[in-house]
């Protein structure tokens, strides 16, 4: 049975994923913000701290950045009188560990979400760009009928980042959606229209064809704006301090620059990569779910073909352009992990050539899972290579987290629902799983 | 700007969660009856009452995307600030709530035939379950925007103090029912009121006609239990708010001129310019302190207790607050009418079928609208009332917001005006369409061990499109 393989393989894949997540949280001793370390800088300098004494010293760190976790346990264990300063050293060494392993934590999961939508709503993404392609109303039904059941669970794991990070990393949340608001607004717009564009469309007559284009067009644009996004975060932003009253008081990083500051040569051509992607993976989609002998299907063979030299061509400019580009990455590939680098860009390549080689032996589900594969290693990869950063030069996953992040939210959170709905997500799947018997608009549910 | 880009996105967000949660509710109960009776008529309305409920949640998660992000790009230091705590809560509803409804209605919706009977109704209770708790906490972490408890400031950030105070904070404990036994109110009134249209142009009176009759009597209960609960949460907002419910009920003086307690309850009134009095008011003496405090007399504190910046704007909540008591009562009024008739058998389908009681099924039709106004001018007593606060008593919305040009706040406005307003009319066009069209009396009703697994919907074969050429 083709299906047990592919959840055999899933799981392989989303072990891996994980371990490659994972493997940071036993090198963190070398990292900048590590337990043993001192607190990093929060800003666009260079991590060199005035003053740094490691952080439970009473003296107080620099001023211009938000009190962070270090700073406010220092305070709070400093004013108490009652305690040795051996007892104050040992819990705060206790109190960061467990901080720093919650906030790493969260991380993950914030990455691993990231990471599931961008495979599982990559395919519709790129299913209704090529729907684009399609003039006739009747193929373009049958594309967007062919994820009826699907979609919207696969753009919740979008939301549940959205989530992860309000809630877990609040900093990121209220000053990098700033930056971001041009291309957010767009997305959003592109989002809202695809998704109305696919309830409406069968329950219209005579507007089928604008919500088509609709849909089709919705996803253009989301495909390229998650993107360029993508490419705005690694480029970094610059925030401003400012003192506010509210809360007790202290000085919170703000975005103060312009709409379109997100626009850099860089962010536009990840913006065109994320649709190379997109529609690498919905064709891989498409010649999935129609049958063997549907005009789509032979279509998606020259469409599948194509755009996998495209991606593979435009994966080598984007890996170079980084490299040149951001000199964190560069250091981080040729130090002395350099043999790891190595490993990973072998597994990746060796992915790429199980996708190539599945598509070529019409192994549609395969070449699908391949694809996830793939897409997992690479942004796990890409992850280590950003990682303590969150936000390259500004937020470290440790500094951004909410300080006061507990064990008890996250594990009812992630340790009682993601399984859970991991398990409902693959059950629909299992449910819709027939590739499509025929072409047309599905006319009612 | 930030707060009317704002109050547009969460004005034309709130239109569509309380149909969608207090629905799932009444399509569980339908199809619960369906597999126990395996009366056809349960199936039709089962199914006819999904296709309502599935456009309205499409609009609804469109523009509840759209209220999550805009915390983070319109309310940036809000974020920041209360992100481990409201940030956390909003994190919980996506994965407790949003994430489970929405893996479960895509079974719901499309998995008709595909599987079995049983599995479909746990789909179904999935939803309604889902549906609930996202309604709970969305507004356990708006209450607690209300009366902020349980948190620990500290360097410009509100901190988890204490989960439990969070959550079941004074504002949630009676917010929370008001909320769900609105939802519930209004999706009752528009089973009613759909049925009701049926029933006047005379199609498939015998689904529903039945449909009307069940419903009503459960229209009076919970009427009358939301006018009790809203009572209750008037006198919390008394407690916790002092300041927004003065600014409700329009009391500016706390003492009269002579010193004893004011205890006159405007019924209308303007206030001044400095909102430090009326203008003019028409107002019942006692009425004040009976409603606040259930006495006679009692020292209800006004506007004046309140320093000129802190006090909230006053035409907004007063005027819409009247309206949603009116409304509560005026629900109240039809549901009690239609029991009346119910009880005197004039709703039994032959009487239907002559054409009696036409005007009760067009005062239910039009009482449709009327949950809807009442949900939207409830919330926005409840925000306004609560300005100049974000976090009441401890952070101003001119804190909150985000520092943005006036051109970027105006670009937001227009797109998302133009945006809204679009899903606003096609949800509309295309639930009006559904309900001219009645529900699907011919199809398949799906059989225990029927399911099938060969097409999704109902594809025309290929061959057809190749013939038609």
């Amino acid at each position: 049975m083709q299906f047990s393989r592919m959840i055999k393989t899933l799981l392989v894949a989303l072990s891996l994923m994980l371990s490659l997540a994972v493997a940071p949280a036993f090198a963190q001793q070398d990292a900048p913000a590590g337990h043993e370390g001192v607190p990093s800088v929060k800003g666009t300098q260079a991590p060199a701290l005035p003053g740094s004494g490691g952080f439970w010293s009473a003296q107080s760190q620099t001023e211009s950045v938000p009190l962070s976790f270090h700073q406010l346990r220092d305070k709070v264990q400093a004013t108490d009188p009652e305690l040795s300063a051996g007892q104050k050293h040992e819990l705060l060494r206790n109190a960061l560990y467990e901080h720093n392993i919650l906030a790493l934590a969260w991380g993950v999961a914030l990455a691993l979400s990231v990471t599931i939508y961008l495979i599982l709503d990559g395919a519709d993404l790129g299913a209704g760009i090529i729907s684009l392609f399609y003039g006739d109303d009747q193929t373009r039904g049958a594309i967007m009928a062919s994820m009826a059941g699907t979609w919207d669970a696969n753009e919740t794991w979008l939301v549940v980042a959205g989530g992860i990070l309000f809630g877990g990393f609040p900093f990121i949340y209220g000053s990098v959606f700033h930056y971001l608001m041009l291309p957010l607004m767009v997305m959003l717009l592109g989002i809202m229209l695809r998704a109305v564009s696919l309830e409406f469309h069968h329950h219209a007559a005579r507007s089928q064809r604008f919500w088509g284009l609709g849909f089709a067009a919705g996803s253009l644009v989301v495909a390229f704006i998650i993107g360029a996004a993508g490419g705005a975060v690694l480029d970094g932003v610059q925030l401003t301090p400012r003192d506010v009253t509210y809360a007790g008081g202290g000085t919170v990083l703000e975005f103060t620059g312009g709409v379109f500051d997100f626009i850099s040569p860089f962010s536009i051509w990840t913006g065109i990569v994320g649709v190379i992607t997109s529609v690498f993976a919905g064709a891989l989609y498409l010649r999935a779910r129609f049958v063997h002998d549907s005009p789509v299907r032979t279509d998606m063979k020259d469409w599948v073909n194509g755009s996998f030299i495209a991606l593979v061509i435009a994966s080598l400019i984007t890996l170079a352009w980084i490299w040149l580009r951001f000199p964190w990455a560069a250091e981080k590939w040729t130090g002395p992990w350099i043999w790891g680098w190595g490993v990973i860009a072998a597994w990746i390549l060796f992915t790429l050539w199980n996708i190539w080689d599945s598509t070529q032996r019409e192994k549609d589900v395969a070449a699908m899972v391949w694809y996830a594969v793939m897409t997992g290693s690479s942004l796990g990869a890409m992850a280590l290579t950003v990682y303590p950063w969150l936000v390259p030069g500004t937020w470290t996953v440790y500094d951004a987290a909410d300080p006061s992040l507990s064990l008890v939210g996250f594990t009812v959170a992630m340790g009682g629902f993601i399984p859970v709905i991991l398990i409902y997500n693959w059950y629909q799947i299992w449910v819709f799983r027939d590739r499509l018997s025929a072409l047309g608009a599905y006319d009612h549910h | 700007m930030a707060r009317i880009d704002f109050a547009l996105i969460t004005s034309l967000h709130i239109i569509y969660p309380p149909l969608t949660i207090g629905l799932s509710l009444l399509i569980f109960f339908s199809e619960w009856r369906w597999l126990r009776t395996d009366q056809e008529k349960w199936y039709r309305l089962t199914r006819f009452f999904e296709k309502l409920f599935i456009i309205n949640f499409g609009a609804g998660v469109a523009t509840g995307v759209t209220m999550e992000m805009a915390f983070g790009i319109l309310f940036g230091p809000f974020s920041t600030a209360a992100g481990p705590v409201f940030g956390h809560m909003l994190g919980f509803e996506t994965i407790t709530a949003f994430m489970y409804e929405a893996g479960f209605v895509g079974l719901m919706i499309f998995g008709w035939h595909k599987i079995g009977r049983r599995m479909h109704l746990f789909a179904t209770f999935n939803v309604a379950l889902a549906s609930l708790l996202s309604a709970f906490w969305i507004v356990a972490a708006n209450s607690w925007m209300q009366s902020p408890a349980g948190v620990k400031m500290v360097g410009g950030q509100f901190l988890v103090g204490n989960w439990l105070e969070i959550i079941f904070n004074p504002d949630s404990m009676t917010a929370i029912p008001h909320m769900i036994v609105a939802c519930l109110e209004l999706s009752l009134f528009f089973v009613a009121a759909v049925s009701a249209w049926q029933l006047l142009k005379q199609r498939n009176v015998a689904v529903f006609a039945p449909a009307l009759r069940l419903v009503l009597p459960v229209m009076l209960i919970v009427a009358a239990g939301q006018i009790w609960i809203g009572d209750s949460l008037g006198r919390t907002v008394a407690h916790e708010q002092p300041a927004a419910l003065a600014a409700m009920e329009g009391h500016f003086k706390t003492d009269n001129p002579d010193g004893s307690p004011n205890t006159k309850w405007n019924v209308v009134m303007w206030p001044n310019a400095d909102k430090s009095d009326t203008v003019w008011a028409f107002g019942i003496p006692h009425v004040l302190s009976v409603l606040e405090d259930h006495k006679w007399v009692s020292r209800v504190p006004g506007l004046d207790q309140f320093k000129p910046e802190n006090r909230p704007p006053v035409v907004v909540p007063f005027y819409s607050f009247r309206v949603m008591v009116a409304i509560g009562f005026a629900l109240f009024g039809v549901s009690a009418w239609g029991l009346w008739l119910l009880l005197r058998g004039r709703l039994a389908n032959r009487k239907i079928s002559d054409f009696e009681n036409r005007w009760f099924l067009r005062a239910v039709l039009a009482s449709a609208f009327l949950p809807y106004l009442a949900i939207w001018t409830g919330w926005w007593t409840r925000e306004v009332a609560r300005q100049p606060w974000v976090v009441y008593g401890l952070m101003t919305v001119h804190d909150g917001r985000s520092q943005l040009s006036a051109a970027a706040e105006v670009v937001w406005f227009i797109g998302f005006a133009i945006f809204s307003f679009g899903v606003l009319f096609a949800t509309a066009y295309f639930l009006f369409k559904v309900i001219a069209k009645g529900p699907d009396m011919e199809t398949k009703i799906p059989r225990e061990r029927d399911e099938d697994h060969q097409s999704l919907g109902t594809l025309p074969p290929i061959e057809t499109a190749a013939d038609a050429q």
